[in-house]
């Protein structure tokens, strides 16, 4: 190469580097982006719901609990419809399923005040039953005791699905139990049929001891509170069942759910309070306690989700199209469902 | 032709260094707000001894528990702060956050029960750490946490005060945490309240500080809960330990000191008699 094509050469490279740092220097970047998500939609359910509520996968429906009724939520049109129970209605991570534990509340065994939440069956609902009003489970499985359960896909094909369920048992027990369950499906994916794979439920990582975990759609993680740290903690399982912990998040942390290609988690947690920390920085928001986080398991980055100023946000939840949705407790203690759409993928 | 080529690349070399420059500092501006705080395998301290000692802490950092909790900074960043009790100066909460820039700088509170003391700390060798006494603010009720309309603290609330109270004149006993909006801990209070009878053991009930006072009314007439079960739960220690982010959970103290041992979840006799005994073998 002679000298003048070199300087030449060495010319766009000078140009090159000026682009890129200028590019580069804009600081900001390196900084989590608010703006990743952007509110869809929102909608306030008629009645105050309690805190846990979870949507319906490629569905406008989220379900929901209020009083003492378990509903089924939608979302564009505020359209609900009452569903069995009253307690935890949490659908399966394919759209077809309603999972609802019936309890059996017993106010006569408390003299005075309480009840004693007596685990019936874990009763699995079609959706598309729950939509039309119709309230008979399509599948009981009593093998599985407590509650607080938990879903993944562990095998999917046109006519099969492997969904793995885990619950912890609170009667008298402390354990965490495992069942898979075979579903088949008709040609529009709906359930057919179903049935347990086990016919003892199976204990869930005896050899550590967790407290609520929430497994990851695909069944490869499963996040779980670790009782003597309070750390949020994210653990893998082995095929007989054994757990291994993955990742310690080093805080606590409200319930986790993951995305469902596996790479973010959500949760809600507790923002130090600015006023109680030495170094001043002007924050966007000061006045919320319960806020939303994300945890990316590929690259370790935290960010906020950061929708919730001067409220309180809870129960984070993805659904098969990358959305997040949450409950917000507005600063007038009213509440609404929001659900977020990813801007960056 | 010679001269202008050399001119050239020492001015490429100039914007290599710049470009590397930048790169490391944006690199480095990520790493100390969003990425993963230190590995738990790395179970250093996040003060040295000679800044606790600076301060007139009497503590061992070896002895400290700390938790990390996540705090918001000016452009949606995530700030990493740790936190810790102490068990002496009444309780007083440390909470500590590094920066890299000036170097190996450390900002630490120091919360009492009636002032906020701020400090800047630098630990400029193994033997010396540099203490600035930034400010110091009286602690009052609108420092809480717990300030958003119709969340305000009132005289029944349990407050950090009440803790130490309870800490100083029960020997042992249970704290529970429920909410009227979490049912499965509506309905935990029965087997509860059974162990700590047969066991003569104080219980202490307190409710979701965010608790909605319609959803209130409407649990406690539901399940015909007396009032004394709705006194919501302010004290920040508590707080501090992830007490807001599940109901019900239970803490268990001994000896004017919270166990490490928690439960969370619904639990059943069995159970909470489980973890009674691993907090009292602790």
């Amino acid at each position: 190469m002679n000298t003048p094509k070199l300087v030449k050469k060495l010319k766009s490279f000078h140009f090159f580097l000026i682009f890129f740092s200028l590019f580069i220097g804009s600081y900001d970047m390196a900084y989590s982006n608010p703006k990743e998500w952007s509110v869809e939609m929102t909608m306030a359910p008629k009645k105050d719901p309690k805190y846990f509520f979870r949507p319906v996968p490629d569905s406008p429906f989220i379900s929901y609990t209020s009083g003492t009724r378990n509903y089924l939520l939608n979302m564009e049109t505020g359209r609900e419809i009452n569903i069995p129970h009253w307690v935890d209605a949490i659908p399966t991570p394919f759209k077809g399923l309603v999972t609802i534990p019936k309890l059996v509340p017993n106010i006569r065994v408390a003299p005075r005040y309480g009840f004693i939440p007596e685990f019936g069956s874990m009763e699995f609902y079609r959706t598309n039953d729950l939509l039309k009003g119709k309230k008979r489970p399509f599948f009981k499985d009593r093998t599985l005791p407590g509650a607080y359960q938990t879903m993944a896909i562990i095998e999917k094909n046109e006519d099969k699905i492997i969904l793995r369920m885990v619950t912890e048992s609170f009667l008298n027990k402390k354990n965490v139990f495992l069942q898979d369950y075979e579903i088949l499906l008709n040609h529009d994916q709906s359930p057919k049929k179903m049935r347990t794979l086990y016919r003892r439920a199976k204990k869930f990582c005896p050899n550590i001891e967790v407290s609520l975990p929430m497994l990851s759609k695909s069944g490869k993680y499963f996040a779980a509170v670790d009782p003597k740290s309070r750390h949020m903690k994210i653990y893998t399982m082995d095929d007989k069942f054994k757990c291994h912990l993955f990742k310690d998040l080093q805080m606590p942390t409200g319930k986790v759910d993951f995305s469902y290609d596996d790479k973010l988690m959500a949760f809600h947690v507790s923002p130090v309070n600015p006023k109680d920390v030495a170094y001043v920085v002007k924050t966007q928001d000061l006045s919320n306690q319960i806020d939303i986080m994300t945890y990316n398991l590929e690259t370790g980055y935290f960010n906020w989700v950061s929708e919730c100023k001067k409220s309180n946000c809870y129960y984070p939840s993805f659904t098969p199209d990358g959305s997040l949705y949450y409950m917000k407790q507005k600063a007038n203690a009213s509440y609404e469902f929001v659900k977020l759409k990813r801007k960056v993928q | 032709m010679k001269k202008s080529f050399f001119k050239l690349t020492l001015s490429h070399i100039i914007h290599l260094v710049a470009v590397f420059f930048l790169v490391s500092t944006a690199k480095s501006g990520f790493s100390s707000t969003n990425l993963a705080p230190p590995r738990p395998e790395n179970k250093k301290s996040p003060i040295p001894q000679i800044c606790l000692d600076a301060l007139s802490i009497k503590s061992k950092v070896s002895e400290l528990k700390w938790t990390l909790r996540p705090g918001k900074g000016s452009k949606g960043n995530v700030r990493f702060i740790y936190q810790t009790i102490l068990s002496g100066k009444g309780g007083a909460q440390l909470s500590i956050e590094k920066k890299s820039v000036p170097q190996k700088t450390l900002y630490l509170s120091l919360k009492t029960l009636k002032q906020i003391e701020f400090y800047k700390l630098n630990p400029s060798s193994p033997k010396k750490c540099h203490v600035t006494l930034l400010r110091k603010e009286k602690k009052t009720r609108e420092n809480s946490h717990y300030k958003l309309t119709g969340f305000k603290t009132k005289t029944s609330d349990f407050t950090d005060d009440d803790l130490k109270m309870l800490l100083k004149e029960s020997k042992k006993g249970i704290i529970y945490l429920w909410s009227p909006h979490m049912p499965y801990s509506v309905g935990s209070l029965y087997p509860l309240q059974n162990v700590a009878k047969k066991l003569k053991l104080p219980l202490t009930i307190l409710m979701d500080p965010l608790a909605n006072d319609k959803e209130i009314k409407k649990v406690t007439k539901q399940f015909s809960l007396p009032s004394k079960l709705t006194r919501r739960n302010k004290a920040e220690r508590l707080h501090l330990q992830g007490a807001s982010l599940h109901f019900p959970n239970y803490f268990f103290y001994k000896e004017g000191k919270i166990s490490h041992v928690q439960l969370f979840g619904a639990k059943g006799e069995e159970a909470i008699h489980e973890a009674l005994e691993k907090a009292a073998s602790k």
